[in-house]
């Protein structure tokens, strides 16, 4: 089972409960993601009753397109798949989820913070420093293969309220409180 | 005399040799060259961070370290001319950034050294063998791992309350990551973990279908849990 996929619906359709459209959107360039991910959803599905609809992108342009897919086919709400490219492009997803009106969960807190209404993944800002001082230790002659792999373990909530109004969507208090952190 | 004089010029150079040595060591400038599969202004607040760690070892941009970037855009098939370019030039080490930026690196060179940033489950990707030992030379930073399916199992339970029996598939690299989840799991309790230990890789897919007769969900830690990049 995609544990992480399954939460983070399960989160989704806690916010948006009406949704039973599901939007997942997915790179195919990031093969490891996307193979667990597509694995994990048919699954995922039949245990929550909810309509998956899998979109693909590699490019700007795909995901301009996948959006214009998903309003087509009415989708009432987007789940965006683990990606680093992905990632890297938060404003262009945010823009197109508000002209769009279509409520979107992303991976990271990056996206929540540029606008996106809700993220539920590992926090890895930190890991920047971290690895800094892993490149310095090899510098002074450390061997890579004595220096243990950190890991970011914790997993956070973060939504969105000002987008979740400009939705118009009533956040269930039982959901802001496990949030780890509320935009406003 | 001569002896003399000799002694004297050989201790005189003698002496000298550790400043010339320190001065040489002063003025070498270590070269990083950075992977990047997306772009520099997705990342460029949290590569202040990177700069900023470095900075805490001596390290400073353009005085004692050069970094070379490469940004694939999210065209991660650049990625492999990209690492093979930075080999070329010697770069002291590679920093990464995204798995397809590692998984690439990884292909480039198996000496020299590399730290991964942001990379997903390094164990099921096999990018390192061990999150504890690398062993070769790759280390770094990397989620949603061996170590964080304790954390997965509990989402698990939270996403399926009604599931009791939970099979979990291993092969000899993910053992360590199922140990690690055992004692660590939060419902010890409500969830009966079946162990699959003989299991191959090109087997689960059969396998996983008569394991589904004998329980509720089948969870196999490492490949279905490195669900993020």
């Amino acid at each position: 089972m995609g544990e992480l996929t399954a939460k983070r619906l399960a989160l989704l359709h806690e916010l948006v409960p009406k949704a039973v459209r599901i939007a997942v959107l997915v790179n195919p360039a990031s093969i490891q993601a996307t193979d667990a991910t597509l694995r994990d959803l048919p699954e995922v599905a039949r245990a929550t009753g909810l309509q998956i609809q899998v979109l693909k992108a590699s490019t700007r342009s795909e995901i301009e397109a996948a959006f214009a897919t998903l309003v087509r086919d009415r989708a009432e709400a987007l789940y965006v798949g683990g990606d680093t490219f992905f990632q890297s492009r938060r404003v262009q997803f945010v823009t197109l989820a508000a002209s769009s009106r279509i409520p979107a969960s992303y991976p990271t807190r990056e996206a929540v913070e540029a606008g996106g209404l809700m993220s539920y993944g590992t926090d890895r800002v930190d890991m920047w420093r971290q690895v800094a001082a892993y490149t310095g230790q090899v510098l002074k002659g450390a061997k890579p293969a004595d220096l243990p792999v950190v890991q970011s373990t914790k997993f956070e909530l973060v939504i969105n309220t000002q987008t979740a109004r400009a939705l118009g969507l009533e956040i269930p208090p039982t959901l802001l409180a496990r949030a780890d952190e509320v935009i406003e | 005399m001569k002896r003399r004089e000799f002694i004297t010029l050989l201790g005189g150079s003698a002496a000298a040799w550790p400043r010339v040595a320190r001065a040489q060591q002063a003025a070498k400038i270590a070269r990083i060259g950075f992977l990047g599969a997306t772009s520099l202004s997705a990342v460029e607040d949290r590569l202040d961070r990177f700069r900023t760690g470095l900075r805490d070892l001596g390290y400073i941009e353009g005085q004692n370290i050069l970094i070379d970037f490469r940004w694939a855009e999210g065209r991660y098939a650049r990625l492999v001319e990209f690492a093979a370019e930075l080999v070329r030039l010697k770069v002291d080490i590679l920093a990464t950034y995204g798995t397809p930026a590692t998984l690439a690196a990884k292909q480039a060179t198996t000496t020299v050294p590399i730290v991964m940033i942001v990379s997903g489950d390094a164990v099921a990707t096999g990018i390192v063998s061990s999150l504890a030992r690398p062993g070769a030379n790759v280390t770094g930073s990397t989620f949603f791992s061996p170590e964080l399916n304790a954390k997965s199992l509990e989402l698990l339970k939270e996403a399926y309350p009604s599931a009791s029996r939970i099979a979990v598939l291993l092969t000899r690299s993910w053992l360590t990551s199922c140990v690690v989840a055992w004692p660590l799991s939060p419902h010890p309790r409500a969830v009966t973990l079946l162990r699959w230990p003989k299991l191959r890789p090109r087997r689960s897919r059969l396998s996983s279908a008569s394991l589904k007769t004998q329980s509720s969900l089948v969870w196999s830690p490492a490949s279905r849990g490195r669900a993020e990049t």
